[in-house]
């Protein structure tokens, strides 16, 4: 007979007791709520006097029961300070629940849900777990948000591949996206970014909405997406992934950790992509549907953490990338010939970050950031070529400090280099006149921070920081305000609010590269001056708990994101023409969206989203919708898993509403309809292995002709950019994953 | 109609008389687990048995710390299963767990099951 006892959730449990048969003595382990590991250093004291402890490596404390005091204040940097009341003799198994998450990994390992909520963090965060990834194919970063309602991806154009994330409504360069807290995929790196970003190497994404606090600089205005690596101190020793598509598309993912003692671990993680083969089913029109890709993909990372808080992750990263792509006999010894066309592109890039954190006394700590990226690319659409380079060099120092009262700050100071080179040589077609973009600059941003973080209780928190930074190459001063506030109203209701501002400096080219696979010409009034905006939001969200551990969440949330100064991509006033210019007038995002997680009964689960998007821009004097925009989008998750997860289900339903196309050459004009988009899996667990089959985009549904006037690409009759629609019909693939503990 | 009827009847027989032979080549053993904190370590040895070939049926003796498992002779042994629970981070009587694993229990658990006592009393 099956013995079954369901597991306590010990993730919101603050502190539970146990009977001990020690007299006079009080012991127990200190660990954190969230990823429960243990912590070392915590300080243990009872309240009015100075006697207490300090818990050892492996988080164990033991000290005498006092006599007269009984409660027992235990403390620790970057964590909220818990008082427990002893009145016998007992063992403890305390639980901290951390402040900030920038010094501190969030943890997602262990839990069984596909993403969740956080009901505990001060902004409103999304977190897609190790759970939620396994249960979709996930090569790439691009692919891991098909479960979620809040990151929208999008095809750039149907010859390149490159794809794109919408938060808010807005492109994902007003989003900051983070490698473990470290700005990551920023600048040059952002058109092909989430190819970069192997699948399989991730233990979690978290997804917050609205500005960021200002620890991570002026950046982050629509959100951040916090990726987590796998870690080589807890990750198993090795991990092996194959993949295989319908389109001959094959994929290799290993991971090596190894522990070189209790303090040091390494990890090897390798990624390889190989295209063997160009379809032309959609459209027939003798382009290739998706470019041939070939991808190596390497990282290495180094975690110490060692005695008296010290903790230390390092890591290198190195992509290559190949693509080959546009008409289908096209090869890249073709390049230049005026007869057919051809997209080709080499991307490498080496990525650099460290972050060492040391505890300076109980209450207090301080942490590092150094982070350093090289970036080059070559591309070639048809007759026209750009390349682009980039440097980019970042350090923050931080210091979190509680002060009296629980309320913490945090203060530092941060400075970035960056250089970029842009060439772009642009002949739209065979009869235009070349036209020779170089877009240069260097920037040096130094800059400071501070913010206040004031708590009442475990109920309420605000956070109010400001920071000022220096940008040398627009010559401004910059003053970023950002206030966030967390209200805990009462059995498991939240409410949390945020607003401020934030800058960005604009890469036309890059970000607009996909507008290079059309005949349009490019009209930029240039220098472009530094983006501004203004955003605000609030969130309620509402927990329920269930029979059998079960829970309900509703929540609901509503953002507006307010232009004072952007690069407009004007596509609107000819069909023949890109015009890049500032924006004269209004420029705005209202973003509403609602959201239902239910476990209807053990082992299955239900999500459902539904989101409002009412982007608008002032183009040429006239305010319109933002294009490629859907003005709102459904979403339902379905998820099944057996006892034991032998067999796992997935199937994922998105509805795409309908979107406002720019001025075209082609025959649609005017909004795009509605499509519907599904995808599925079935996942086999074994002792040490599983197996996984699945199909994306079940209906099929694709856009009928993603290349306009793909008989005479070079002509101004030519236009590959004109995207509302998936770019890849009905895929099967099947895949095999394998750890070793 | 008969036929169906004969072959219900055959299956019905040839179903039972496999639970027979199942219950013939099987042996019951009670493991122990020296390191069994709390019931947050359940689900471990649970997803562990689960997996492992020739288990039958398990028992959880929360009190005595120990489990009960019925497994096929000749498929597996009692030593089997148990090193397939040190392999998950189980202490057991005769295996040491894998470091590795002891760090993906929940935090309670993990002094015991690396057989430092004194701190998980039931």
């Amino acid at each position: 007979m099956y013995y079954s006892q369901c597991i306590r959730k010990l993730f919101l449990v603050g502190v539970f007791l146990l009977p001990s048969f020690v007299w006079g003595q009080v012991s127990g382990t200190v660990s954190d709520a969230a990823d429960r590991q243990v912590l070392q250093g915590v300080t243990l004291q009872w309240e009015g006097t100075t006697s207490g402890t300090v818990t050892d490596g492996k988080g164990f404390f033991s000290l005498v029961r006092n006599a007269k005091h009984h409660r027992l204040l235990v403390r620790y940097a970057g964590y909220r300070t818990d008082t427990v009341i002893i009145h016998s003799d007992t063992s403890l198994a305390l639980r901290l629940h951390a402040l900030s998450t920038n010094l501190k990994k969030v943890s997602v390992r262990g839990r069984r849900k596909a993403s969740f909520s956080k009901m505990s963090s001060l902004q409103q965060t999304e977190v897609i777990t190790t759970e939620g990834l396994r249960g979709l194919a996930c090569c790439n970063l691009g692919e891991s948000f098909e479960n979620s309602a809040t990151v929208d991806v999008g095809y750039a154009d149907a010859v390149s591949g490159s794809r794109q994330i919408q938060m808010l409504g807005l492109t994902g360069v007003y989003s900051l996206m983070l490698l473990e807290n470290v700005p990551f995929l920023r600048g040059l790196s952002t058109p092909f970014g989430l190819g970069y970003v192997p699948g399989q190497w991730m233990e979690g994404i978290s997804v917050s909405k609205g500005v960021a606090t200002v620890k991570n600089g002026y950046e982050a205005i629509t959100g951040t997406i916090n990726l987590e690596y796998e870690k080589p101190l807890k990750g198993d020793r090795f991990t092996l992934n194959l993949y295989e598509n319908s389109d001959l598309k094959s994929e290799l993912t290993a991971k090596l950790n190894h522990r070189i003692n209790e303090h040091l671990a390494t990890g090897l993680y390798l990624f390889g992509t190989y295209d063997t083969r160009r379809t032309d089913h959609i459209g027939h029109d003798g382009f290739a549907d998706y470019p041939l890709q070939r991808q190596f993909n390497i990282l290495n990372r180094w975690d110490y953490e060692g005695h008296g808080g010290f903790h230390s992750q390092s890591l290198v990263n190195y992509t290559h990338e190949k693509r080959l792509g546009g008409e289908m006999d096209f090869e890249e010894s073709m390049r230049g010939n005026d007869s057919i066309y051809g997209f080709g592109g080499t991307t490498n890039r080496l990525f650099f970050s460290t972050k060492n954190g040391i505890p300076l006394n109980s209450t207090s700590s301080f942490g590092s950031q150094v982070s350093a990226s090289w970036f080059r690319q070559e591309a070639y659409y048809g007759l026209s070529n750009y390349s682009g380079e980039e440097g980019d060099l970042y350090v923050n120092l931080l210091v979190n400090a509680e002060v009296s009262g629980g309320h913490i700050v945090d203060y530092g100071v941060s400075l970035r280099y960056r250089h970029v080179d842009n060439l772009l040589h642009l002949l739209p077609t065979d009869t235009s006149q070349l036209a020779i973009f170089n877009y240069k600059h260097k920037e040096m941003i130094p800059g400071a921070f501070g913010q206040y973080t004031f708590r009442y209780g475990d109920d309420f928190n605000a956070t109010a920081g400001l920071r000022y930074d220096y940008n040398s190459f627009h010559r401004r001063h910059l003053l970023t305000p950002r206030l966030h506030f967390r209200w805990h109203i009462g059995n498991q209701l939240v409410l949390r609010g945020v607003a401020g501002r934030g800058f960005r400096t604009p890469d036309y080219i890059a970000e607009n590269i996909g507008l290079l696979a059309s005949g349009r010409r490019f009209k930029a009034n240039s220098p472009l001056a530094l983006e501004e905006a203004w955003n605000a939001g609030a969130n309620l969200t509402k927990k329920w708990k269930l029979a059998d551990e079960r829970e309900l969440t509703v929540a609901i949330d509503y953002y507006h994101t307010r232009f004072v100064s952007q690069t407009v991509v004007d596509l609107d006033q000819s069909a023949y023409e890109v015009l890049f210019y500032g924006l004269d007038g209004k420029s705005y995002s209202n973003v509403l969206q609602a959201d239902i997680n239910i476990e209807p009964f053990d082992g299955f689960s239900v999500s459902a989203a539904g989101k409002v998007n009412d982007v608008w821009c002032a183009y040429n004097g006239t305010l319109m919708r933002k294009p490629y925009t859907s003005f709102w989008k459904a979403l339902m998750v379905l998820s099944y898993h057996t006892r034991f997860e032998k067999w796992r289900f997935d199937l994922t339903t998105q509805l795409n509403g309908p979107q406002r196309l720019p001025l075209n050459k082609g025959e649609m004009q005017g909004d795009a309809p509605a499509y519907l988009y599904m995808l599925g899996q079935v996942t086999r667990r074994f002792k040490h292995f599983e197996l996984y089959a699945g199909v994306e985009n079940i209906t099929g549904h694709v856009q009928q002709h993603p290349i306009i006037g793909a008989d005479a690409p070079f002509s101004q009759a030519f236009d590959a950019s004109v995207i509302y629609a998936p770019l890849m019909g009905r895929l099967f693939y099947i895949g095999f994953r394998m750890n070793v503990l | 109609m008969k036929k169906t009827v004969i072959i219900l009847i055959i299956s019905i027989a040839f179903l039972s008389g496999n639970a027979f032979a199942q219950k013939k080549n099987t042996k019951t053993a009670e493991i122990a687990i020296p390191g069994y904190c709390c019931k947050g370590l359940n689900k471990t040895i649970e997803n562990t048995l689960a997996y492992e070939r020739g288990v039958v049926e398990w028992t959880l003796n929360p009190e005595k710390k120990s489990v009960t498992v019925v497994f096929r002779d000749g498929k597996t042994t009692a030593d089997k299963i148990e090193k397939a629970l040190a392999e998950n981070g189980v202490r057991t009587a005769n295996h040491k767990p894998n470091p590795r694993a002891i760090e993906k229990l929940p935090a309670c658990c993990q002094p015991a099951a690396k057989g430092e006592s004194g701190n998980c009393k039931h």
